[in-house]
């Protein structure tokens, strides 16, 4: 009798404190300033280049991700071929990679005195790589465990009903594997907004060219501490209403394979 | 039998982190200038150090950052602690200069500082709150220079960031102090600046108030400030604490 | 109506599955599982490629791989309907059977009685809606060829016998070559006019249902066919019989050849029960332990000894037949086959 209530404080502890641990920093930055102070920062041209530059390579990054790495995911979903692991864990592998690693890379591959012998350090389209180069294996794991999750026979039945790889593909995987990519864009969506150091080693910080979002706020810490928790704040703003849509665009399917509660995250669908 | 071992080992690692604890009582953490990161733990290896920009230091400390010493690129962030009451009255510990440095290839074909004026070069510089970034615009606006900073690619947080990009060749110049380039001999070429163009730098320690280990913290101190310590920075390629006198 | 015609090699994980088949109306494939039945349909479908072989329509040819034509899954105009029947579960009936439809939705779906179900969703619909589903869709598609895996598999026992005589109206009325597979050797005769047992990838017999049972070929057939199979030793005896010793001493009689070891196939149909022993000598006996009794319908399936004998319910009742009692089985020489083990 004691034991169970024991063990029950224990497991209502443990909750408490992890919940607690993550909402806190998260509360934190709200509580430091006012709203409105924070409001009146947001006009601020520093926030503004910043929210700029994170929109326009965030969004050009991803919709590299998703043109590139949907049919790269589902050929490696849904074909069975020497090397295929191989090839899977090297698209996994940006996941382990520390970002300083990453943006080592980077330079390594493109720089000027890299493989590639680009000029793409210290543009805007380096800041896209970076953010494609972390961001990708969030959506190409979950891209490809939707795809896998597809019956073959369903994929078979479209064939022989006289629709081609194509049509099949649009009509009968892409449907089907909607929850999961969508899972897997938000979360690289999310990954990408707040990309630092990879973005930083290849691409560096220059206001309006290369400065986003989180590295003003690294920039302005020291220099304007409340201008950092205004950009901090519309950061945590944006990646709350990023998964919030996400989930109720997913209310919206007839899916029938996500977890009885209304708002589970189906990681895989 | 799995239990036991389960529990040596716990038992190992309280024992560990606890001997750990028990030695760095004595252990203080030295914030530094990031310049500092060579010559620092070749005065004393055993403080736990933080290298970074000063400015970046001194916000940090203001936060409340466990920090027993802090040594600065300048005068002015110390001077600001101080003033705050956060930390003790900064006393200057050392002197340096400040350089142009290019990629051994030298991508750009940059031989004088006037040269970085030219269409599409990649200058690479330290953020200006960040005392080098600081002295870098000053150094440019005592040469009337300023323009050149239309070719500024990236504002570093710190100057082994700069350091870094010209070694590996991604930008085509950038400003760091003469310490700095001594560090990647044979990866830099250094273009010295004009004697009358240099901005006072100077750098600035105190004794950060709230630290636990007061009089461990003032040792460092004495450490940096004695012969032993002052030698070490002269070898490492700074200048004399004081400006020596010249008949001039 | 142009016919079938599939003859290949396909190389599966234990064995090679080799066919050579003609369809021109309704074929069934019997076999346990894992004896290829699903990979045939494949084949024929254009989902799987076999090492060797040629698959053609009447003229058209879909697979001939000496001359490197292999006609893709869309191209064939074949209607698989799958075993789970693989119907889209993010698109409505409707929309299911609208997929390859050249414009007879409505009608399909009047027709296989679905209509009302027209905006429900896969997920929601019963086994025997589903299958109706499956079938309308494959049909939308206007195929030349019918393929069926394992129609009746999925349903239970009452809807079983219902479906499957829709099925068979169904495809006397379309009149397609159908090949279909299933593992129950009574799905099979009741829906087709060829049977074809496989096993291990290859056919032992394939003949109409009353052939089969009539002349099994070997002893597999027969069993797989229902038969009763016993073990026992053959030598020639006078008047054009065959004399069988069985491994339990029992000496029976049959007019069918056989010499050495041999396997006595008696179907439970031709098997009548006593309870006391028979005078007539004309007829075998086998003296026996009741074992199982199960109605099936209006009959009765009893088990005496290594027999099972399937006798009328009134009959049963009249012989007062319980486990654990003696009774004996008989039938007629004439009755008992003799194939090679």
């Amino acid at each position: 009798m004691i034991r169970r209530a024991l063990a029950a404080a224990v497991v209502f502890a443990a909750s408490f404190t992890a919940l607690a641990f993550l909402a806190l920093p998260i509360v934190a930055i709200f509580a430091h300033v006012s709203p409105g102070r924070l409001a009146a920062q947001l006009s601020n041209p520093v926030v503004t280049d910043a929210l700029v530059v994170s929109l326009k390579t965030t969004l050009i990054a991803q919709a590299l991700i998703l043109v590139l790495g949907t049919p790269t995911a589902y050929v490696l979903a849904s074909r069975r071929f020497h090397g295929r692991s191989a090839l899977v864990t090297l698209v996994e592998l940006p996941l382990v990679l520390p970002p300083a690693v990453a943006g080592i890379g980077l330079l390594a591959a493109f720089g000027r005195a890299g493989l590639l012998h680009t000029s793409l350090p210290f543009t805007q389209a380096a800041v896209t790589l970076a953010v494609a180069f972390v961001a990708s294996p969030l959506y190409m794991r979950q891209a490809i465990a939707a795809f896998e999750a597809i019956d073959p026979n369903l994929v078979a039945a479209s064939r022989t009903l006289g629709a081609g790889p194509v049509k099949t593909f649009f009509r009968v995987v892409l449907p089907l594997a909607r929850g999961g990519l969508a899972a897997g864009e938000a979360l690289a969506f999310a990954r990408g907004l707040g990309e630092f150091g990879a973005t930083i080693m290849f691409a560096g910080s220059l206001r309006g060219v290369t400065q986003t979002l989180p590295l003003a706020v690294y920039a302005e810490f020291d220099v304007n501490f409340t201008i950092a928790l205004a950009v901090s704040a519309l950061l945590v703003l944006i990646s709350a209403a990023l998964l919030l849509t996400i989930k109720l665009v997913l209310q919206w399917q007839p899916s029938r394979r996500t977890s009885p509660s209304r708002f589970a995250l189906s990681i895989s669908s | 039998m799995r239990t036991a071992a389960l529990l040596a080992v716990c038992a190992l690692a309280l024992a560990t982190a606890a001997t750990a604890a028990a030695r760095t009582r004595a252990t203080i953490t030295v914030y530094a200038a990031a310049s500092l990161t060579d010559v620092f733990p070749r005065i004393d290896p055993t403080p736990k150090y933080s290298f970074a920009g000063s400015n970046t230091l001194a916000a940090q400390i203001q936060l409340g950052a466990p920090a027993d010493v802090f040594a600065s690129a300048n005068t002015t962030l110390p001077q600001q602690l101080f003033q705050k009451g956060l930390c003790s009255q900064p006393v200057v510990f050392t002197r340096n200069t400040l350089v142009l440095i290019v990629p051994k290839s030298n991508p750009a074909g940059i031989h004088s500082v006037y040269d970085l004026a030219k269409a599409g070069l990649k200058l690479d510089v330290a953020a200006p709150a960040v005392p080098v970034g600081s002295y870098t615009r000053q150094i440019l606006k005592n040469m009337a220079l300023t323009s050149v900073l239309n070719n500024v690619v990236s504002n570093e947080t710190d100057v082994r960031e700069v350091l870094a990009k010209v070694a590996l060749g991604e930008a085509d110049a950038g400003f760091v102090y003469s310490t700095d380039a001594k560090t990647v001999p044979g990866q830099v070429t250094v273009l010295t600046m004009p004697a009358w163009a240099q901005p006072k730098v100077q750098y600035g320690i105190c004794v950060v108030k709230n630290s636990a280990n007061a009089s461990a913290a003032q040792a460092f101190v004495n450490e940096v400030m004695s012969k032993a310590g002052q030698a070490k920075l002269l070898a490492a390629g700074f200048l004399p604490r004081v400006k020596p006198k010249t008949t001039k | 109506m142009a016919a079938l015609s599939a003859d290949f090699s396909l190389p599966l994980r234990a064995f090679d599955l080799e066919l050579s088949l003609e369809v021109e109306r309704t074929v069934a494939l019997v076999g346990p599982s894992g004896a290829g039945k699903t990979s045939t349909l494949r084949v024929v479908a254009g989902l799987a490629r076999p090492r060797s072989g040629r698959i053609a329509l009447g003229e058209e040819v879909w697979l001939d791989r000496d001359r490197g034509v292999d006609r893709r899954p869309e191209e064939r105009r074949v209607g698989l309907v799958f075993q789970e029947y693989a119907l889209f579960t993010h698109m409505t009936v409707r929309a299911n059977v609208a997929y390859a439809a050249r414009g007879r939705v409505d009608e399909l779906l009047e027709r296989f009685h679905v209509s009302h179900l027209a905006d429900a969703h896969p997920a929601e619909l019963s086994g025997g809606e589903k299958q109706r589903v499956a079938i309308a869709r494959a049909l939308a598609r206007d195929p030349a060829v019918l393929l069926l895996d394992e129609p009746l598999a999925a349903l239970d026992a009452h809807t079983k016998a219902e479906v499957r005589s829709e099925l068979s109206e169904l495809l006397r009325d379309l009149g397609l070559p159908t090949l279909l597979v299933t593992h129950d050797y009574e799905d099979a005769a009741a829906l087709a006019d060829e049977v074809g047992v496989i096993v291990d990838g290859k056919v032992r017999q394939l003949a109409s249902p009353a052939e089969l049972v009539a002349r099994p070929r070997d002893a597999f057939v027969a069993s797989f066919t229902g038969a009763n199979l016993l073990h026992g030793t053959a030598r020639r005896a006078g008047d054009g019989l065959t004399e069988v010793r069985l491994g339990s001493g029992e000496q029976l009689f049959s007019t069918d050849d056989g010499e050495g070891e041999v396997g006595v196939v008696v179907y439970p149909w031709e098997v009548s029960v006593a309870r006391a022993h028979a005078t007539d000598s004309a007829l075998n006996v086998v003296r026996g332990e009741v074992g199982s009794l199960f109605e099936v319908g209006n009959r009765v399936r009893v088990r005496i000894g290594p027999l099972t004998a399937e006798v009328t319910a009134a009959s049963a009742g009249r012989l007062e037949l319980a486990r654990g009692g003696v009774a004996y089985a008989t039938f007629k020489a004439t009755g008992t086959r003799l194939v090679a083990l």
